[in-house]
Order: C-alpha cells, then sequence, then structure tokens
C-alpha cells in the first residue's frame, strides 16, 4: 500500500517510501536493462505500466484526497485564480511526485512507439533516451528526498 | 548491481554501455535535458504553485515555454535546438467529459482551450537562429480529457493533446518552413490545470515544407509548460467543443 484515503476523516497517509520501493523494485531494472540495450522499447513499457497503473495510481489517488482533506470537497469549477495557497504545503510537497510521474509516462509512451521491438540502439531520437535516463535518476532522488524529510 | 541499497544511477549506464550514439551528452547539441520546469520538482523553497486537481474558470493565460526541436533540413543538416519564449491561451469553462457522469469534478472534466500565441526563439550552429510561431488564422487549441490508466479505474489523470501549426522561421536557410496542412500533435498527462509543469511530446516526425516543396523534417518536438505569468479571468469563454475535440494521438 502506498495510500491510505480516508477522506471523511481527513486522514490520508502518503506513504512516498512504499512507493520509492515499488519504483526501485520494477522500474528501474528495466530502465538499466534499456539502457543497456537489452529491452525493447514495447518491453519497456509493459514494464512500466504496471507500476504506473499500480502502485504509482494508489499513491496518486492519496495525493488527490490528501489535497481534498485540506482544501474542501470537490463542487467542480472553483472561483478565484488557480494559484495555490501557501498554507497547503504540506499537500502541494507531495504532488511534484506525481508531475513527474506524469511527464515520465509520455516520455515511455513515445519511446515504445518510436521503438516497438527495436532497442535504444536503433533510436533516431537519442536525446530522449538521455531524457529518460536523467528523469529515472531525478526521480529516485526526488522521492528519497522526501523519504528523509518526511 | 546496487551500491548500499542506492541504485547505480541509469545515467552513468547509459554512458558507459554505449549502446545510444551521443549518450555522452553529445546527441544533445547545444540543447539540454527535457526533464519539466524545475517548478515541477518541488523540493525546499520550491513550493508547487498552482492549485492541483482543482477546476477553474474561463481564463487567458500567459506562461512561459520552452522547446526543444530536433531537424533535418537539406543542405544544412540535423541538429537540436533549444527555443525559449511565451505561450498565450485561451482556457474555456470546463464540462463533463467523462462518459456516464452526472457531476462536474477534476476527475470528470474535459477542458478545451484556444492557442492564441506561441513565440519561442533560439540559436543553432547548424540553422543560425530559429524562431517559432504559431498560426493564428488556423483552429490550433488543446484539450484536456479523462484518461483512464488504471484498466478502466476513474482516476484524476488526464490526457493533454494539443495541435499546432508551427511555422520555423530559420536563419541559414533564408526562409520561413511549416508542415503544410498537417497538425502538430504533442500530447502529455496532466493533473493540474494550467498545467505549470507539464512536459508534451511528439510520438513521430512531420514534413517540412517551404511552400509546397519539402526541405526537411521534424524529427521530434518536446515541450516543458513553465511559470505562469499572467492570468485574466473571462466571463464568456465557453468550449467550443468541434474546434478542439482531440482525445488521442
Amino acid at each position: 500500500m502506498t495510500a491510505t484515503a480516508e477522506a471523511s476523516t481527513g486522514a490520508t497517509r502518503l506513504d512516498t517510501a512504499a512507493l520509492l520501493d515499488a519504483y526501485r523494485a520494477q522500474v528501474t531494472p528495466a530502465a538499466k536493462a534499456f539502457v543497456e540495450d537489452r529491452m525493447s522499447g514495447n518491453e519497456l513499457r509493459s514494464r512500466w505500466l504496471p507500476y504506473f497503473q499500480g502502485p504509482f495510481t494508489e499513491y496518486e489517488l492519496g495525493v488527490q484526497a490528501a489535497w481534498r482533506d485540506a482544501f474542501g470537497p470537490d463542487h467542480g469549477i472553483e472561483p478565484g485564480p488557480p494559484h495555490a495557497d501557501p498554507a497547503y504545503a504540506e499537500q502541494l510537497r507531495h504532488f511534484p511526485v506525481t508531475i513527474s510521474h506524469n511527464n515520465l509516462e509520455r516520455l515511455v509512451d513515445v519511446l515504445a512507439v518510436e521503438l516497438g521491438d527495436r532497442t535504444a540502439s536503433a533510436t533516431v531520437t537519442p536525446e530522449r533516451v538521455i531524457d529518460f535516463a536523467y528523469v529515472i535518476d531525478a526521480l529516485d532522488r526526488f522521492m528519497a528526498s522526501l523519504v528523509l524529510t518526511s | 548491481m546496487d551500491n548500499n541499497g542506492i541504485p547505480v544511477s541509469v545515467m552513468e549506464i547509459l554512458k558507459s554501455f554505449g549502446a545510444v550514439s551521443g549518450a555522452d551528452g553529445s546527441a544533445l547539441s547545444n540543447a539540454d535535458v527535457v526533464k519539466g520546469h524545475d517548478l515541477a520538482w518541488g523540493g525546499p523553497g520550491n513550493l508547487y504553485t498552482i492549485r492541483p486537481y482543482t477546476l477553474g474558470p474561463a481564463a487567458l493565460e500567459v506562461f512561459t515555454v520552452r522547446e526543444r526541436i530536433h531537424v533535418d533540413i537539406d543542405g544544412l543538416g540535423e541538429d537540436l535546438v533549444d527555443l525559449h519564449g511565451i505561450g498565450v491561451y485561451r482556457r474555456h469553462e470546463p464540462r463533463i467529459g467523462a462518459e456516464g457522469a452526472q457531476e462536474l469534478t477534476w476527475t470528470t472534466a474535459t477542458i478545451g482551450a484556444q492557442f492564441l500565441s506561441l513565440q519561442v526563439v533560439g540559436d543553432s550552429e547548424v540553422f543560425g537562429q530559429v524562431r517559432v510561431t504559431n498560426t493564428p488564422w488556423k483552429r490550433e487549441g488543446a484539450t484536456v480529457a479523462p484518461a483512464q490508466p488504471g484498466g478502466g479505474k476513474v482516476t484524476p489523470l488526464k490526457n493533454c493533446v494539443t495541435l499546432l501549426f508551427p511555422r520555423f522561421e530559420i536563419e541559414n536557410l533564408g526562409a520561413m518552413v511549416d508542415t503544410g496542412d498537417v497538425p502538430v500533435a504533442v500530447e502529455s498527462r496532466v493533473n493540474m490545470v494550467p498545467p505549470i509543469g507539464d512536459v508534451s511530446r511528439t510520438s513521430h516526425g512531420y514534413a517540412l515544407f517551404d511552400g509546397s516543396r519539402q526541405v526537411g523534417t521534424l524529427i521530434a518536438a518536446d515541450l516543458e509548460i513553465g511559470a505562469l505569468l499572467h492570468h485574466i479571468p473571462i466571463e464568456t469563454a465557453k468550449d467550443p467543443v468541434e474546434a478542439y475535440a482531440v482525445t488521442s494521438v
């Protein structure tokens, strides 16, 4: 379990450590195999999706619940400008974990579209493989920093 | 192979293995990695600035944009170019977009936007100065619609698809080239609007034309949405659904 949402009581616990463990167990080994040219774009995506749709989606639902616990129920269009109040710092602190995961999801998607059953050495967009390696490392560091400060 | 439980850097593996040409960073030319604007990475002193999972009223919004393009032009060559500038869009009032939904919430909503202006500029040793603009007299816009990444499970994740007709002014070509009648589609996954920190990417290349003559290829484009510079509420911006009804590419 990476998040337990209990909106009615306002008690949503976000377990970034559990998400990081799942990331290191499921995503990092696939990322290494991909950059070592041992895994195709399609295989990378097939290894990524169970994590993205499983532990990460559960975590994201927890972040959303935590935001709603603090900000109030979702009644549709909220008045006012889109800026977040720094009073919600604790809830906002975890939100970038979800942004970076969602951006990574699109990157894995386009790598699979381009490469299909071929491996990284066949790419015509090596810059995206570099993006991928950078983001995989950066996301690990970012989640680890949240765990240390929680 | 871990180091006291900390994974060995994937970037170091990429560089040392050499499977990808230019993995030492040379493939980036003078550009940088596309990872999402710093605002999207949080950390001490960098609190995220936009209300997440929250629908807002219609607005005109201006934000910083970074675009990395990978272009091949006949007679000049191939290069990556980092371009920086601003984007302006008119974001429409959210409406229910999820099939069967009765209540408008973040999760059920679809949000349309009309792209009003894109102005980004950068420099390349191959191309000279490159300026990319949109084509305001053509229909250009974005749709943020519910996604179902969890095998049908309703989640807060949304697909954002933007269609643009970019025009590329290339100094060393002495011409402005475009993609003709084919809009460039960039797609991303978002959980906030405006999508500060979002990275959207093309999934295939596009032919580039000087008039009716093909002169090259846009191999890839990757866009980062940066800081929200200005927000002006609009009273009457309803979503012209048919104009921007794009949900996937």
